[in-house]
């Protein structure tokens, strides 16, 4: 809509519905920048702008995902320590050779396992089942 | 200066690394006085409107690159101007009081020429019961009433209904009519 067009809707609309309000517009305070200001503004926004850099802007963005990834890393940690370890452990313990017989321990570790009782009785104490079939494999 | 260049031809300037400087200078030379005026007839200190225009101008900056070209560049920086204004106005809620009812009692010293003292009583009245409509009449009147704004663009750039705005526009004027009425006897 073109200035005037604009103008002169503003004057019917008011003029119909509220005919003592004055159509020359005027406000007890003066809305006119004092003189100067405009050259003072551009300045200013320069000055304020070019204090923004892009490595600060960057890292103005890049906080917040550091900051998601750094309690991320947390969460998994305390998960991985607190609930999946403990239930490894928790598994191995359930195996430990130290709960088998010779004969159970062969059948665990496959036709493939030549272990001895010495071998066995060496690793029944501490070591899970796992460890034992790696060393045997290896001898 | 911006009417040689179309709101497209900004963004796309915008976009070009080389020349976003050339289209915020054209941007900040267009509307710089548009939007003192907005912001000052909102919030009266000069100090205040100058902190508010270069919070928005420094949002155009930052924002201008990603700007889609949705709405026209005239409604979007308005809408900036307009909520950067009225962040501060929430947040300055008794100073701003103190500040309108001193601007009321002011006598019209600096003022435009009048015509007759019966114009001048009912400025002077007017003024005084803008500032005492609710913010929401108060924002429509002055956009409509000073700024001339059509309801389509406030609409557009306040996010509601022409009808709502219409509403809003015309209980503002009963309020001043009645309160100037009022003052008057």
């Amino acid at each position: 809509m073109k200035e005037e067009e604009k103008n002169g809707e503003w004057e019917k609309e008011l003029s119909e519905i509220a005919p003592w309000i004055p159509l020359k517009v005027f406000t007890l305070h003066s809305v006119e920048a004092p003189n100067g200001y405009y050259d003072g503004l551009e300045k200013a926004l320069a000055e304020k702008i070019g204090k923004i850099s892009p490595t600060k802007q960057r890292r103005k963005y890049f906080r917040p995902l550091l900051a998601s990834a750094a309690g991320f890393l947390l969460i998994f940690s305390l998960v991985k320590f607190f609930w999946i370890d403990q239930r490894v452990v928790k598994k191995q313990t359930e195996y430990t050779i130290h709960s088998l017989s010779t004969e159970e321990a062969a059948l665990w570790l496959g036709e493939e396992a030549v272990i001895s009782e010495l071998d066995i009785q060496l690793f029944a104490e501490e070591m899970t089942l796992n460890t034992v079939e790696i060393k045997t494999k290896n001898k | 200066m911006s009417y040689l260049y179309s709101d497209d031809e900004l963004c796309l300037m915008a976009k070009d690394p080389k020349e976003r400087e050339l289209a915020f200078r054209i941007i900040l030379k267009t509307y710089q006085e548009r939007l003192y005026s907005l912001i000052k007839n909102m919030v009266h200190s000069h100090e205040d409107t100058d902190d508010i225009l270069q919070n928005t101008f420094v949002k155009v900056h930052t924002n201008l690159p990603a700007f889609q070209n949705k709405s026209s560049l005239y409604t979007w920086i308005y809408r900036i101007a307009i909520n950067e204004t009225l962040r501060f106005l929430a947040k300055n809620k008794a100073q701003q009081r103190a500040m309108a009812s001193a601007f009321n009692r002011a006598k019209v010293s600096d003022a435009y020429e009048m015509d007759s003292m019966d114009e001048e009583k009912t400025w002077l009245l007017l003024n005084e019961g803008i500032e005492r409509l609710p913010p929401r009449q108060k924002l429509v009147f002055k956009l409509r009433y000073f700024e001339k704004m059509t309801y389509a663009e406030m609409a557009d750039i306040l996010k509601v209904t022409e009808g709502s705005l219409k509403a809003s526009f015309h209980h503002a004027l009963g309020k001043l009519n009645e309160f100037i009425k009022m003052k008057a006897l």
